[in-house]
């Protein structure tokens, strides 16, 4: 516990000292909200109030991207994630305190987002829908949050950043993130319940609005997560830090 | 018969086609402290590596405490030193050894801590701001917090001035008086003589050489003979030529025939004194390459 809490600490300190960082991590939901959900959707309550859960998603994938893909790289290329490694912690106090400091993210992420929707759209929402809504997006992090650690620890870390920047938009997009949640062209319909994407969205739009997740996104969404938590922990168990050839 | 708190069995770790240790055989027995020398590239980071756990041997068996390094419980009574380039530079020096306390179940405290290696002024500070003098001496401290059975400090005091290195070298041999284990690296052989009982000399991934201090001197073989003289003779057997202005001191495993070589020459020298030979000179002998001289301040 002892340890948990110390790990949460340093994760906090070390954010709260670099206050750019949330800026960053919040831009692209942002112009995704102006430039997207405000002008093409937001005269529809119901498709409004889900794409804002949408955009909230892509932010969990930002933040995943960020805290675990490019947080594990640097930690790998930097000695201080070697001797880190070398104390008795193992990963535990770790995953704890990085699953913590995305649920504050996640949380301290939506509200802006939320802000514009309620200023700028017609989206309708209960408070009991809220909080229903941001915990579907903290649960959201268990399955990016594992694919990341996979690609952090086992992809060289100069590549990651490439990666992790691109990752939340490819997610997203062919999640079906940027369209309406209810339309049933053949994309959505065809590719995206298989993208983990997809089911966490279907589970954050249920939670806010009126929508009945599709059983086969949910499927694949369970079969995701327990495919990356494999992988997640082969990568974890062969680092050795940064690679040399 | 004293407790074994490490042991590598014929360790080999390979990087690609690279041999960087080579069929190593170590045991670290508890109160001991042993210096771990050879030239740049010669295996001493990559053993160590191995032993606290953050590389894997490709063949061979390594275990810290009973277990695999790499399982948590063999790394509890094991203390090791961070490069100090690589500090979370925004968090404050209290607040680094506060976070590695946390995964000690009896770690010192903090105050007595930040004594012991005189970081009280720096407490507060960003690690980030610190002086390399400042780094260096907290991520030693760092080694120190969990009360370790066993340290590995892996070049505890490049870069530091000769005082705080003293200063240091004080805290380790009060450490090993106490019944601490530490394993040194050092490029500097006036450390490892000064503080090591038992020197392993790598060279290639080998162990060329695993020996206590004295009797690596012996064992070399080697004789300093030194003579003032305003050049270096030429005389035959002599394996190394030290140069100090005027005095001249020439290594050779036959001191006896290089005197009576010496004095048949008939070149004019002064002051003659023959000695044995340091562990410089064992190293010399043991290795081709010649380690960094200690620089004198």
């Amino acid at each position: 516990m002892n340890t948990i809490a110390a790990y949460t600490k340093f994760e906090i300190l070390g954010a709260i000292r670099i206050p750019m960082v949330f800026v960053a991590l919040l831009f692209l939901p942002t112009v995704g909200m102006l430039l997207f959900v405000v002008p093409a959707l937001g005269d529809d309550p119901v498709a409004a109030t889900l794409s804002t859960g949408s955009m909230c998603l892509f932010t969990v994938l930002i933040i995943c991207s960020a805290q675990y893909g490019l947080g594990i790289a640097d930690a790998r290329m930097k000695p201080w994630g070697g001797y880190v490694r070398t104390l008795p912690g193992g990963p535990l106090p770790k995953m704890v305190s990085m699953i913590v400091m995305s649920s504050v993210f996640v949380v301290a992420g939506s509200i802006p987002l939320i802000g514009i929707a309620v200023i700028g759209t017609e989206a309708t929402a209960s408070f009991l829908d809220i909080v229903l809504g941001l915990g579907a997006l903290v649960l959201a992090v268990v399955p990016f949050s594992l694919l990341m650690l996979a690609i952090g620890y086992a992809v060289n870390p100069y590549l990651v950043s490439v990666i992790t920047s691109i990752a939340p938009i490819i997610l997203a997009y062919l999640g079906g993130l940027f369209t309406d949640p209810n339309s049933t062209g053949g994309f959505t319909a065809n590719v995206s319940p298989f993208i983990p994407t997809r089911g966490s969205a279907e589970l954050v739009w249920a939670a806010i609005g009126d929508y009945t997740p599709n059983a086969l996104s949910m499927v694949m969404l369970g079969v995701w997560t327990v495919v990356l938590a494999f992988l997640a922990y082969r990568a974890y168990r062969s680092d050795e830090g940064k690679r040399f050839r | 018969m004293t407790e074994v708190l490490a042991r590598a069995s014929g360790v080999t770790r390979r990087y690609g086609d690279v041999v960087a240790v080579d069929n190593l055989t170590v045991e670290i027995p508890a109160g001991q402290l042993l210096g771990l020398l050879g030239p740049n590239g010669a295996g001493k980071s990559t053993l160590i590596n191995m032993f606290v756990g953050l590389r894997k041997p490709s063949s061979g068996t390594v275990e810290l405490f009973g277990h695999d390094p790499r399982d948590v419980r063999a790394r509890r009574r094991m203390g090791m030193t961070p490069q100090e380039t690589g500090m979370p530079e925004t968090l404050l020096a209290g607040e680094v050894i506060e976070f590695v306390a946390a995964h000690y179940p009896n770690p010192i405290s903090r105050k007595e801590l930040l004594a012991q290696f005189h970081l009280e002024d720096v407490e507060r500070r960003q690690t980030g701001g610190l002086s390399g003098g400042e780094k260096r001496r907290l991520a030693i401290a760092l080694a120190f917090v969990g009360r370790p059975d066993l340290v590995f400090l892996d070049e505890p005091t490049t870069g530091l001035d000769v005082e705080v290195r003293r200063a240091l070298w004080d805290g380790v041999k009060a450490y090993n008086a106490a019944g601490g284990t530490a394993v040194i690296t050092s490029h500097y052989l006036e450390e490892i003589e000064e503080l090591a009982q038992r020197v392993i000399i790598i060279d290639n991934g080998r162990a060329v050489a695993d020996d206590s201090v004295e009797a690596l001197r012996r064992v070399s073989g080697l004789r300093k003979v030194t003579i003032r003289a305003l050049e270096v003779p030429s005389l035959p057997g002599v394996v190394g030529v030290e140069q100090s202005g005027d005095v001249v001191s020439l290594i050779t495993a036959d001191s006896d025939q290089l005197v009576r070589d010496l004095v048949a020459s008939g070149a004019p020298f002064a002051d003659l004194e023959v000695s044995s030979g340091s562990l410089e000179d064992a190293f010399l002998a043991y290795t081709t390459k010649a380690p960094t001289a200690a620089p004198t301040a």
